[in-house]
């Protein structure tokens, strides 16, 4: 008879237990994850201020990594701002090849309506993919004229004024460029302060490294990406769109675009080019051991490089166009701040945003101002500044002037279709390059596809495509 | 008088079964309380997703947007998506070897193990040390091994042959997958077939014995048949984690070169978190689901047929 009893009392005490322990973690403010007002009452009814004496809880969700850095700013804004406490989440990514699952985390927090006030996104096609799922709030409405004022000193701001709208604050560049080993140009004869400007230039530049180091590729670039290429169209002259935001044409089979993806070829061909995929997993070993020469990569791979190798000269350089004439263009990867539509809190957030991205915090970031006491290895793996004054004064510091690539970035054609479009072409890409596919019949097919994404896009997302 | 017995009797039944039921209940109200920590975790995180999964795999869903009803729509368009049929023929070359291979090697291992060799103990541990190591440590360790400068391509041109492409190369990706994946698991499926062996009586063994039988035939005649259910659960058990791969191929190839080793879940990841189309990633995981029981139900019915 006793047995039971105490068997029931032993379930009980666990039951308790559990339950008690999931009901925990409650404090004096509202935690993160707490449900958000109703559908489209959130943010605007939501109190601006905290009654008096309380403090205002914001929430900062980072979905882009420099986890050391982002912790140290928000303590410096909450040690400056005794009115404000911020809940830091960060999404952690999987070892893959992108963050695509912190995006989807930050998504799916936004889908069950969970508070969040600041969110640190992918630059390039997050910002629009989050405003055509109302999402995300337009940044203008509710900090004035003080946002457009603040983008005119961030590089990357064409990418985040849409539709005359602002939805994201650029916080980190990351443009792509020539990054190459100046010790192996100058072993093969070639002169490392004047890189290869033109296609010509670097068939040369390629044909002399082989020559000298038969197992070395001249050049590498990631095999199934868009965003690596797009730089080399842009450069020469062409575009894949019509307009570089919202677009509604497809235009892949240009003579510019076609050139570019046989050129690519040729390096295939004459076993210029990377056989291995490249990833954040090799590129330092690649780069390293020597196995590539140049990469076309993120400029601030630089400062990896120059950690992990002092010994080596590495230098960086614009990505080559046809004739070596012309402005050279870079897809501007990176970060930007959004306040999603869930924020409790958005002028609180606005504030908090344009403080990160302002000269003083970004020089508190990358260590211009060393109040933050940050390792290098933590401000190295955080990509560029986006404050132009900032990138400007890095220009001059030794350890960063390589990084500092001062090339103007361009929208690569962001539409609520662009992360489809992007994969067709790089897998496109990829057969170009691994299986010698017929360029010309290739972009064709892919550019039919787009353009029907394109169309499907402009049909159900009406409100992103005004008639006019 | 006999059919008012009837009448009260066939009244009493049911009062009879509830009484019983409430008795039932009552006495295994502390196996629900236990239970119940577990139950509350299915319901939430497993019972609750898998038939919203199921219910949004019949609407067009994305982020923020309500849900269109679109009827069959996502499974008719499985069947004209070429990505998911290469993802569908990649899994399926995947599981076939990733069965056959994690179902016979640990076998022969655990067999081995079952003997009084010197040095067991260690090589147990040594044998199960993969399976207590993430996926992802292990797949950036051979990613760095087979990369075209790795060490491999290293012993390779030691010996005189020529370096290797190994993840540039279609079917080479696939096979250092199915590689991979075998290796990590084996430790896992020999202990599960130690455990069985270390069940069959001594006896079995001394009357074969005395009967003339060799070792191998003992292990042939009594071990092997002693462990057939064991062996159909680990059958089951390979072929539901082998359709599910994913790991290995997102960190070490991306499913690439050529989508030669997407898998469908990895498919279904791309659906669903990049492009977000909740909808269509939802009817890929229902597909699967269904696959996976049929596949199921298969297994269980050759191992009737086989104990028949």
């Amino acid at each position: 008879m006793v047995r039971p009893r105490l068997l029931r009392l032993a379930a009980l005490s666990v039951a308790t237990v559990l339950l008690a322990a999931c009901g925990s973690g409650a404090s004096s403010y509202a935690p993160a994850g707490q449900q958000a007002q109703p559908d489209g009452q959130q943010s605007a009814a939501a109190p601006a201020n905290a009654p008096a004496g309380q403090k205002v809880h914001l929430v900062y969700f980072n979905a882009r990594g420099a986890e050391a850095v982002e912790r140290a700013l928000v303590n410096r804004y909450q040690q400056d701002h005794p009115n404000i406490e911020i809940e830091y989440l960060s999404a952690t990514s999987l070892s893959g090849p992108s963050d695509t699952d912190a995006i989807a985390n930050l998504v799916f927090n936004i889908q069950a309506k969970k508070v969040v006030d600041v969110a640190k996104i992918e630059v390039s096609r997050t910002p629009l993919d989050l405003m055509a799922a109302n999402a995300s709030q337009e940044l203008s409405a509710i900090g004035g004229d003080a946002v457009k004022t603040q983008l005119k000193g961030l590089l990357n701001s064409n990418y985040v004024d849409i539709n005359n709208g602002v939805w994201a604050i650029p916080y980190e560049y990351d443009p792509f460029g020539y990054v190459y080993n100046a010790d192996l140009f100058k072993d093969a004869g070639l002169n490392p302060d004047n890189p290869p400007k033109s296609w010509d230039d670097l068939r040369q530049a390629n044909t002399a490294i082989k020559a000298k180091n038969p197992n070395t590729w001249p050049i590498c670039m990631p095999i199934n990406n868009l965003a690596k290429t797009m730089p080399w169209v842009w450069t020469s002259g062409g575009d894949y769109w019509d307009k570089p935001i919202l677009p509604t044409k497809a235009n892949f089979t240009n003579p510019v675009v076609s050139d570019v993806y046989k050129f690519e070829q040729e390096w295939s061909q004459k076993q210029w080019r990377n056989t291995d995929e490249i990833s954040t997993s090799n590129d330092l070993q690649l780069m390293i051991s020597r196995k590539c020469a140049a990469m076309a990569y993120s400029s601030y791979f630089i400062l990896a490089l120059q950690t992990n190798d002092p010994k080596t000269d590495w230098r960086v350089a614009p990505i080559q166009s046809k004739d070596g004439s012309g402005q050279p263009k870079t897809y501007g990867g990176g970060s930007a701040l959004v306040i999603p539509t869930t924020a409790a809190h958005p002028k609180e957030a606005m504030d908090f945003m344009l403080w990160l991205s302002s000269d003083d915090a970004q020089k508190l970031k990358y260590g211009v101002t060393k109040d933050l006491n940050l390792a290098d290895q933590d401000l190295y793996s955080q990509a560029n500044p986006a404050s132009i004054a900032v990138s400007d004064q890095l220009k001059n510091d030794p350890k960063w002037k390589q990084s500092i690539l001062t090339v103007p970035s361009q929208p690569p054609g962001v539409s609520p279709a662009f992360s489809k479009i992007y994969q067709l072409l790089a897998d496109m890409q990829e057969r170009v390059v691994r299986s010698n596919a017929d360029v010309d019949s290739e972009l064709t097919n892919v550019q039919q596809q787009s353009q029907t994404l394109l169309d499907q896009a402009i049909v159900n997302y009406p409100q992103l495509y005004p008639k006019s | 008088m006999s059919t008012a017995t009837t009448i009260a009797v066939s009244r009493a039944r049911p009062a009879g079964r509830r009484a019983r039921l409430g008795r039932s209940l009552r006495e295994s109200q502390a196996a629900y309380l236990l239970l119940s920590p577990f139950l509350l975790l299915f319901l939430l995180v497993l019972a609750y997703p898998l038939v919203y999964s199921l219910f949004l795999s019949f609407f067009d869903a994305t982020l923020n947007q309500p849900p269109v009803f679109v009827g069959a729509q996502n499974f008719v368009r499985l069947f004209s998506d070429g990505e998911f049929l290469q993802s569908l023929r990649n899994t399926a070359y995947f599981a076939v070897f990733v069965v056959i291979g994690e179902t016979v090697l640990p076998l022969f291992m655990a067999i081995a193990m079952n003997e009084a060799l010197p040095g067991r103990t260690v090589l147990r541990t040594a044998f199960f040390l993969p399976v207590v190591t993430s996926w992802t440590v292990i797949s950036l360790i051979w990613s760095m091994m087979f990369a075209q400068q790795g060490i491999a391509n290293s012993v390779i041109q030691l010996l005189g042959m020529p370096i290797q492409p190994f993840f540039s190369d279609p079917n080479q990706a696939m096979w250092i997958i199915i590689a991979v994946s075998i290796w990590r698991n084996l430790g896992y499926y020999m202990v599960i077939y130690l455990a069985a062996l270390q069940g069959v009586p001594q006896e079995l063994y001394e009357a074969a014995s005395m009967d003339g039988a060799t070792r191998l035939r003992q292990i042939w005649h009594v071990a092997i048949p002693a462990l057939r259910p064991v062996i159909y659960f680990v059958i089951t058990i390979t072929i539901i984690r082998s359709m599910q791969l994913f790991e290995q191929s997102f960190i070490m190839t991306n499913g690439g070169p050529l989508n030669a080793t997407l898998s469908i879940v990895q498919l279904l990841y791309r659906h669903a978190f990049v492009n977000l189309e909740f909808g269509y990633g939802s009817a890929i995981a229902t597909f699967l689901l269904v696959l996976l029981v049929a596949l199921a139900l298969l297994n269980k019915r050759v191992h009737d047929l086989v104990v028949q």
